[in-house]
């Protein structure tokens, strides 16, 4: 927006000190909002590589030898905790999915399509999530016990999924909304099924919801713990779980385990924001083609 | 119905054949520490109990670890169906209660078929505590009592001997209390008000009883008022960190290592992770002595401890039963303090490998023999403790007095005992 | 526009049959305990409302609910006047925009324990990284622990941190997908860059507002991690939050329908507190959108 600027204002001296200010404002800010998100990670990441007496000193020790002991003992002592990991990339990978898809299809129809029924259900589809799901888990846990669930990758999936249909339903309708209904009155024109205007059509015009719904479905299933807790005993035994055991309440936490597992723990995360950025910006692309 | 025929027709299959050799799985779900007890876990020293059991048996041993409030959450949960696929499980003794007990198997059919050897030979009051109206439902199996840790180090370099009377512990704690050239607060007495455990440790040296074995209250004593008003003092004057009724054994355990700390309310059994080398600045300086009290002779100890009981939903309550008697034998007993386990035996801290591994076994044979425990189990016990905790923290932190907060712990502890009856 | 047709329809069963068999029914099933006595391994009693009687006059419900609505207030909104800001920041332009999103999006991916007990290590009074410091600069010792509105304000701190990058991600998504030709066509007719983030910025993204906030809510509501990891709702019970009074009475105490009954009031109450964008967006849905 700046760079339109000269042409329409004569007093460029003035304009350039204000884009200098701007610029300095802008640089602050961002260096602001890293510090505010990095710092506490970087005590993680930082403590994982420091001895157990030095994790806690003050001042800290800015200068160290970094060790590796913590995550050597993570492979060796807490040796579930690797397999856990793969547990939950399977839980997490096929909740995301299952996620995902349920709630494009839904989401387009909420989109497109009218009716009292349906606006009435979008209200349904927030109020069933208010409940606090450790009440659900009341009734769910003998539920699923009878059904021969217990301690499988599906019930976590189906689990994780559900609760976050609801609020990726409602992301896909307002990016949905956003997406000209010319464009898939035209696919229809061209004798488009309804479900090939939406794969063709309307998710590659939609990727950034799709990118941010399964960035949330995702991290959620991740980290989740209640109900792994309650659902898995050993096969399907996420992550999370060993964490918490490293979080000890009869012989105390082992810290420089925990921060080494949880520094492991969001490697695969960050690892798929970054991949997923890419269509969040894909979809930037997209939208200056659209309107 | 189909389920059952099925099973049918697949015993009758396989009667005959090459079923013997099967490995049958048993589930048991405990704390870590429970498993590491039982078979020594990752140590050099690892005294194997329950898998020597396990393979002589053929069995599988499938071991779910939780932390203590999941593992309570997940064992009644599990109790509550049907059929559970736990065969055996650990539970705290505020937990064996009758509405617990009643999902529990009681044990004295098996264990007047099989006996537990030397059975009277477990500490009574450990015993007596998971006896639920008259029917065994649980083995102790470990107890963690709580003795008074201290910083030699600390003590020495500020010339302060080491206290045996309960007056001279609070005069050592304010005496040590100070502050270091760098900025560092270290602090005379260190507890855990986060929870009831040590807050009641500290009252009962004054002989202050919360709530007896026998359910009657006792929370307006004086003594209980003395304990709180010295407590609240304590806390003023910044002997106890101005934060106590946020620490948590993350934090008391960190203070100490760092030595912020100079005295602590905290089990014996402490001892291993505070003097750990690879984590103590202070490795073989601290020690755990019995807490003292103004009686000469006697000491204060609280104890929480834990048992094995077999859910009465399980499929395998023999198999189960068996690996019982074998950890709660005298020798198994003995091997688990080994590995690390409080032994619920007094006459174990007399073996000569546990007086030769434990330095403080003598000192927790005389916890154990003066130990009582902080909260009988009655239905309302775990709803005790958070009024305890509640009028613990009004007091301390002046929000109350002392008189105040002691009579409405007894009005309201009261009420709550007479619902539970 | 279009009418619903059956192939439509058939586009709503997975996500419907899933919150159906997950949440729907056995949320009845919960309505059900509420209004019966149970624990573990018993069966139900008939009590009527005696719960909801139960939990609605006890006096540590108010003060949770109390506790809750101002901790989850001061959350929602500090965190979404944090959010629009930053995303108008990136609208602007990032550089390093996959690194930049790596770290924003952190927070959001660790643990929510974790993520407590790492501030709950920084802060403590006396102790930690921050509280040390802060105390160095001569700021004095700031003991949250011992003063409910400081503990609270420290759970607002820790919450907003945590959760900061969901409503980000939503409302800067949601202002990615504005129609670049309407700036073109604003820049053309003089709009500085002030009034194109009012006139155009925001009434698109709107939607996307609307909905983080229902959600936030949604979320906010059942605070628990936070309070119960850096006070477990003390000193004396006075800061403690609803989800809190739930767990204790649920799975401490084993009080299944005082739970249920507190869990439904839960309902009643966030229904309430987010009841106006509740409304603007039922409108919004009735309107056909656009």
């Amino acid at each position: 927006m700046t760079d339109l600027a000269p042409f329409v204002v004569p007093n460029l001296a003035a304009r350039r000190a204000s884009a200098l200010v701007r610029s300095i404002v802008r640089t602050f800010l961002f260096g602001l909002i890293v510090v505010w998100s990095a710092f506490p990670i970087l005590y993680v990441i930082v403590s994982s590589l420091k001895s157990q007496k030095e994790i806690f000193k003050f001042p800290p020790d800015l200068l160290f030898t970094p060790t590796l002991e913590h995550y050597v003992s993570l492979a060796t002592t807490w040796n579930g905790y690797f397999a856990t990991l793969g547990n939950s990339l399977i839980v997490a990978v096929g909740a995301t999915i299952l996620a995902c898809a349920a709630s494009i299809l839904s989401g387009f129809v909420y989109s497109r399509y009218t009716n009292r029924l349906l606006a009435g259900s979008v209200l349904y589809l927030i109020a069933i999530r208010l409940l606090p799901p450790i009440v659900v888990t009341l009734p769910l846990f003998p539920l699923v016990d009878a059904l021969k669930l217990s301690d499988t990758h599906f019930i976590l999936i189906v689990l994780y999924a559900t609760f976050w249909v609801s609020l990726c339903t409602m992301i896909m309708k307002t990016f949905i909304d956003k997406i000209p209904r010319t464009l898939d009155e035209a696919a229809m024109v061209d004798g488009a099924t309804t479900l090939q205007t939406l794969t063709r059509v309307i998710f590659p015009l939609a990727l950034q919801g799709v990118a941010a719904c399964a960035i949330f479905v995702f991290i959620f299933s991740w980290n989740e713990y209640l109900f792994a807790l309650i659902f898995t005993t050993q096969h399907a035994k996420t992550a999370p779980l060993i964490i918490s055991e490293v979080m000890d309440s009869v012989s105390g936490t082992n810290w420089g385990v925990l921060f080494a597992g949880v520094t492991v723990q969001l490697m695969p995360v960050t690892l798929l924001v970054i991949f997923a950025q890419k269509f969040l910006i894909a979809g930037l692309t997209a939208g200056s083609v659209k309107g | 119905m189909l389920k059952r025929i099925l099973a049918t027709a697949m015993l009758v299959a396989m009667a005959g054949t090459a079923m013997a050799q099967e490995p049958r799985t048993l589930t048991i779900i405990s704390h870590n520490v429970h498993k590491t007890a039982a078979t020594g876990g990752d140590l050099a020293t690892a005294q194997n109990i329950a898998g020597e059991w396990a393979e002589r048996n053929n069995v599988t041993l499938n071991w779910v670890t939780l932390d203590i409030g999941p593992l309570h959450d997940r064992l009644l949960r599990e109790m509550s169906l049907g059929e559970t696929s736990v065969d055996l499980a650990v539970v705290l003794n505020t937990r064996v209660v009758p509405s617990v007990a009643r999902l529990l198997e009681p044990l004295d059919d098996l264990m007047a078929a099989n006996p537990i050897e030397d059975l009277e030979g477990i500490s009574k009051g450990l015993l007596d505590a998971t006896a639920i109206d008259g029917k065994r439902v649980a083995i102790p199996y470990r107890h963690a009592t709580n003795a008074m840790l201290y910083n030699k180090a600390i003590l020495d370099e500020r010339g302060i001997a080491v206290p045996t009377s309960l007056d001279e512990l609070l005069a050592a704690a304010r005496a040590a209390t100070h502050v270091r050239e760098d900025g560092t607060r270290v602090h005379g007495l260190i507890i855990t008000a986060e929870t009831h455990v040590t807050p009641l440790q500290f009252l009962s040296a004054f002989g202050a009883t919360y709530i007896a074995p026998d359910l009657s209250v006792h929370a307006n004593s004086p003594e209980m008022i003395a304990g709180l008003t010295e407590l609240a003092k304590l806390h003023q004057e910044g002997v106890i960190p101005p934060n106590a009724t946020t620490y948590s054994l993350d934090e008391l355990i960190a203070t100490m290592r760092e030595g912020r700390g100079v005295f602590a309310i905290n089990p014996f059994a402490r001892y291993t992770a505070l003097n750990d080398p690879a984590a103590s600045l202070y490795p073989g300086q601290i020690n755990a002595i019995p807490y003292p009290t103004n009686v000469a002779g006697k000491s204060a100890a609280n104890t929480e401890f834990w048992s094995w009981a077999i859910p009465g939903n399980s499929t395998q309550k023999e198999l189960a039963y068996d690996l019982i008697r074998e950890l709660s034998s005298k020798e198994a007993t003995v091997r688990a303090a080994l590995n690390g386990n409080g032994p619920v035996r007094p006459a174990a801290y007399d073996d000569p490998r546990i007086i030769e591994k434990l330095p403080y076994a003598a000192a927790e044979a005389v916890g154990l023999r003066d130990a009582s425990i902080a909260i009988p189990a009655f239905d309302g016990a775990v709803e005790a403790t958070a009024l305890f905790i509640e009028e613990m923290h009004g007091a301390l932190l002046g929000l109350k007095t002392p008189e105040q907060a002691a009579a409405d712990l007894q009005t309201r502890t009261e009420a709550l005992v007479a619902k539970s009856k | 526009m279009k009418r619903l047709n059956p192939a439509a329809m058939l586009m709503l069963v997975p996500t419907h049959l899933l919150l159906l068999a997950v949440i729907a029914i056995p949320s009845f099933y919960v309505f059900w305990l509420s209004l019966n006595e149970s624990t573990y391994g018993t069966g139900l009693t008939f009590v009527g409302f005696d719960n909801y009687w139960t939990v609605l006059t006890n006096p540590y419900f108010w003060r949770s609910a109390l506790n809750t609505l101002i901790v989850v207030n001061a959350i929602v909104y500090i965190e979404m006047a944090i959010a629009i800001g930053m995303a108008a920041l990136f609208i602007g332009g990032v550089r390093y925009p996959k690194v930049m999103f790596a770290i924003i999006l952190m927070p959001y991916a660790i643990s929510e324990v974790v993520g407590v007990l790492v501030w709950k290590i920084m802060l403590n009074p006396g102790s930690g990284v921050l509280s040390r410091t802060i105390e160095a600069m001569g700021f004095g010792m700031v003991n949250w622990s011992v003063s409910p509105p400081l503990a609270l304000g420290v759970v607002t701190l820790i919450s907003i941190w945590h959760h900061l990058p969901f409503t980000f991600l939503l409302i800067y998504a949601g202002m990615l997908a504005v129609p670049k030709s309407l700036y073109e066509a604003s820049r053309i007719d003089g709009a500085t860059g002030w009034q194109e983030f009012w006139r155009i910025t925001m009434p698109l993204t709107i939607p996307a507002i609307l909905i983080s906030l229902i959600f936030r809510f949604v979320f906010a509501f059942r605070l628990f991690s936070e309070v119960w990891l850096l006070t477990g709702g003390g000193p004396a019970r006075l800061t403690e939050v609803l989800a809190l009074y739930l767990y204790q009475s649920a799975f401490r105490y084993g009080d299944f329908g005082v739970a249920s009954a507190t869990g439904w009031l839960m309902v009643i109450g966030s229904l309430l507190v987010a009841s106006v964008y509740l409304w603007a967006m039922h409108r919004r849905m009735l309107k056909g959108n656009d």
